[in-house]
């Protein structure tokens, strides 16, 4: 009787390490979002935005069956990329953040660089280890907006490339 | 006939609703540039899908003195998140228009004391806001008025 209790504790502890107590887990990535800011741009800061179509058949795959719900979700990393300039000179921070439609979704800052090192090419936000983010998957679309701060008035267009990684737990 | 005629009249229905959310002239009078009565920073209200945000654009005093570097957020109850920059943080959130010259849900963020408070705003002129934090309910809060920067 004692050695099934032991095998039942044992296969109960598996299984809540596996599925994290939350369910299972998956990573989504967005990878190379374009992001355009259009010239003139003054100092300070300037917001752009993408439009995150959630469809969770998409986002799970196989794993997908009705009812499934995000259950958890954080930033994991971000990146953002310089494309049309060799480089970020004349940017002094990026704030990434998620905000929605829904007015019982409140907008939420969950990553950042400041200051962005002269020469930078491949900014490496810090992300929050706070921010909780599944709300956002509940919706039809969020956005997410970064705010690139500029040091001085710049007179073209300032276009980049994001990466994006969420860990996404689901049940 | 009949039956393509009734969806395409639902669809048509659906983007002139659509269009009216993403620009409401009436509601988009909020954006602008406004500064609070104590005049120590300039907020730019600006929307993001169909809500209104409003961010630090000037700050009187943008340095901190005991650093001498640009002010961030340093008291934000996420640690991991006191280095974000103080110009550019957005202290409005997630307004939405309410008719009657009013938005409401949204929150207020001083960043003296690291607390969000509920808040509503309204429009007493075209260039002058009440802005009300409170907590709870409305009746326990304070009034600030902000004025427009560029005056209509």
């Amino acid at each position: 009787m004692k050695k099934l209790l032991q095998i039942f504790c044992a296969i109960s502890l598996t299984a809540m390490t596996a599925c994290g107590g939350g369910g299972e887990k998956t990573t989504y990535s967005l990878h190379d979002v374009t992001f355009t800011l259009e010239g003139p741009l003054f100092e300070g800061p300037n917001p752009t935005q993408y439009t995150v179509a959630v469809n969770l058949k998409d986002i799970l795959g196989a794993a997908y069956k009705d009812g499934v719900q995000v259950t958890g979700a954080t930033l994991k990393s971000a990146h953002i990329r310089a494309v049309d300039s060799a480089n970020f000179d004349g940017v002094g921070s990026f704030v990434v953040s998620l905000a929605g439609d829904n007015p019982e979704l409140q907008m939420k800052e969950l990553a950042f660089l400041n200051p962005v090192k002269p020469g930078t090419t491949d900014a490496v936000l810090s992300v929050s280890n706070e921010v909780k983010a599944e709300a956002y998957f509940a919706e039809k679309q969020f956005y997410i907006v970064v705010d690139a701060s500029s040091l001085k008035d710049l007179e073209s267009n300032l276009r980049f490339k994001g990466d994006f990684d969420f860990e996404l737990s689901y049940k | 006939m009949r039956k393509l005629i009734v969806p395409l009249m639902l669809v048509l229905v659906a983007g002139v609703l659509t269009a009216f959310v993403q620009q409401n002239p009436e509601a988009d009078r909020l954006m602008g540039v406004w500064e609070p009565s104590n005049g120590r920073a300039r907020v730019k209200i600006e929307k993001i899908g169909s809500k209104y945000y409003g961010k630090f654009v000037w700050l009187k005093e943008p340095i901190e003195p005991a650093t001498g570097q640009p002010k961030t957020d340093k008291n934000n109850p996420d640690p991991s998140m006191k280095n974000v920059p103080l110009k550019g943080y957005r202290m409005l959130k997630d307004f939405v228009y309410k008719g009657n010259n009013e938005w409401a849900d949204g929150t207020i963020y001083d960043p003296l004391n690291g607390s969000t408070y509920s808040c509503t705003i309204k429009m007493t002129n075209a260039n002058t806001l009440d802005i009300r934090g409170y907590i709870g309910v409305s009746a326990l809060g304070r009034t600030d008025v902000w004025k427009r920067m560029v005056v209509k």
